[in-house]
């Protein structure tokens, strides 16, 4: 330092010993262009570092800004609705799904139940076959007996019972092709329902689940990128704070440059007092003037030593700042790699993971519209022998009917004791 | 259309980095070295803010102000001072002049971007 071993008094200006005096005037010159030196090239420096930090703080902010775009593209509103809309799609699937094998289940029981009763119908049939031999006998006897000379009454019985013989034969035939019909009808209907069961709804129900497992995959990359970019945005948020403290040290070097300045003049105005003092004849007030010249030195020293101090704690902080903003900015980087990693790997496997999700619901739509049509094949049939079944009661009725019409026609022909036939049965 | 900021300041590291400072907050910055360089360019651009230097050779920043308060077009042109220094006598005159704002250095950043963005808005 210039002012280094400062006192007052000493080698360099012996004021209090006539023709002593040392001094020369060009001393603080040299200081002054020394201070002046010192100020040229801290601004060059600071000059030079204030634009390497603006391109540095510049590139921070682009990859900042960067990751703020990819974590809300990510974390984006819309992608997470997408997500939650699709993982509800799944889960309604899934849940109509089980609701389709129930009833479809519900359905196969049913339709065994109709096909046990319907195939509990076999021994009425056969019993109506016995009465249309029994009729056919007795339409044969009812002829004989007119033939003995029971003619009016006989002849009408026996033509009844031809009608009755013959109808009944039909029905019985109808009944028995209808319960033939039916049977293989109910039979595929219970296949068509097992095979659903096992066929279209299993493999959609299959399907649903591993939409679900993609889903659950996608999330967890998903939530992966989401901690990458919250890293990354914590590393990136740090480098604001470090820039603002950079720039008020940099401000340091305006700061010492005023002092500088100050201290410039201040010993400028001093070598003047030197250089008068130096001519003086009048040697009597030299310790006063060496007290007051001293003061002026320790008081510039010390507006030095201030300057000094700040300066480098200015250039401490700098260092410190620009230290914490590479720290950030080298973790931004690694965050950013791994987040790009992940978003690289999230994007690829994304693609996969949504062409599979999408091929398992398409394959699921298409098993639920299998379905749906073997429905329908169901229905129809199943009407369709409804309405047969509905044909063939009516038509019961109606024999039911001629029965009880014969059974009348039966009593009148009963011939009176002593009078008409014998009882026919 | 951008507002337009012009920086006073004698030392360039200065200007840099408040011009980098605002031009992140979207800002337009027109440059002047010091009192006679900003009079002789504020006249050809539309300035909405001045951020002025107080010691600078030529014209230091109150003298500045001074002009600018004189002349219709920049009458109510908010003017922040900077200076390394707290002259309350210096202060109290740019006050009396309608300066928006003494600003001591060192500050922060952010504190400069909040006080430009207050005295545009």
């Amino acid at each position: 330092m210039m002012y280094a071993g400062h006192q007052h008094t000493g080698s360099v200006i012996p004021f209090q010993r006539p023709g002593a005096i040392h001094w020369k005037p060009s001393s603080l010159d040299g200081l002054g262009r020394e201070l002046a030196g010192v100020e040229a090239v801290t601004e060059q420096s600071f000059l030079d570092l204030g634009n390497r930090i603006q391109n540095f703080h510049g590139c921070a902010r682009n990859i900042s800004s960067s990751a703020g775009e990819v974590l809300d593209l990510l974390n984006g509103e819309g992608g997470e609705q997408a997500l939650q809309r699709l993982q509800l799609l799944v889960d309604r699937c899934n849940l109509w799904l089980n609701t389709t094998a129930e009833k479809s289940s519900e359905i196969s029981a049913l339709l065994k139940n109709v096909l046990s009763e319907v195939t509990g119908l076999e021994l009425p049939v056969m019993g109506l076959r016995k009465v249309v031999k029994t009729l056919h006998s007795l339409r044969v006897s009812t002829r004989i007996e007119a033939a003995k000379g029971y003619a009016s009454g006989a002849a009408v019985l026996a033509k009844s019972l031809d009608e009755l013989s013959s109808l009944v034969q039909e029905k019985v035939f109808d009944i028995s092709e209808l319960t033939e019909a039916l049977v293989p009808v109910i039979n595929r209907s219970v296949s068509m329902e097992e095979t659903a069961q096992s066929g279209s709804i299993r493999v959609a129900r299959d399907e649903v689940n591993k939409a679900h497992q993609v889903l659950v995959a996608f999330l967890e990359t998903f939530l992966e990128t989401g901690h990458r970019t919250g890293r990354l945005r914590g590393s990136s948020d740090g480098v604001p704070r470090s820039f603002s403290e950079i720039v008020s040290a940099l401000q340091f070097q305006d700061i010492t440059r005023q002092r500088l300045e100050h201290v410039q003049k201040a010993l400028n105005n001093l070598s003047q007092h030197l250089e008068k003092f130096s001519q003086r004849q009048d040697f009597s007030n030299d310790a006063e003037a060496e007290r007051l010249f001293g003061r002026i030195c320790q008081l510039q020293h010390d507006q030095l030593e201030l300057a000094s101090r700040e300066f480098v704690d200015a250039a401490d902080n700098l260092t410190k700042n620009l230290n914490d903003m590479s720290t950030n900015v080298v973790a931004m980087a690694s965050e950013t790699r791994s987040l790009l990693r992940v978003s690289d790997d999230a994007s690829g496997n994304r693609y996969a993971l949504f062409s599979l999700l999408s091929s398992r619901l398409q394959c699921i739509s298409k098993r639920l519209e299998t379905l749906t049509n073997q429905r329908q094949t169901t229905s129809t049939m199943c009407t369709r022998e409804f309405r047969k079944f509905q044909c063939w009661s009516e038509k019961l009725n109606s024999l039911v009917k001629k029965c009880s019409c014969w059974q009348l026609m039966r009593q009148s022909a009963q011939p009176m004791p002593g009078k008409g036939a014998p009882a026919l049965m | 259309m951008p507002k337009c900021i012009c920086i006073v300041d004698d030392h360039l590291t200065i200007r840099v980095m408040l011009r980098y400072a605002l031009t992140l907050q979207g800002f337009d910055v027109v440059e002047a070295v010091d009192g006679v360089d900003a009079l002789e360019k504020i006249v050809t651009h539309d300035i909405d803010m001045i951020i002025a230097d107080w010691q600078m050779p030529k014209m230091d920043g109150l003298e500045l102000l001074q002009r600018l308060r004189q002349m219709e077009k920049f009458a109510d042109t908010p003017v922040v001072i900077i200076s390394c220094h707290d002259d309350i006598e210096a202060r109290r005159q740019a006050q009396e002049l309608g300066a928006l704002n003494w600003l001591k250095k060192p500050f922060r950043i952010s504190s400069f971007q909040l006080i430009v963005e207050q005295g545009l808005s």
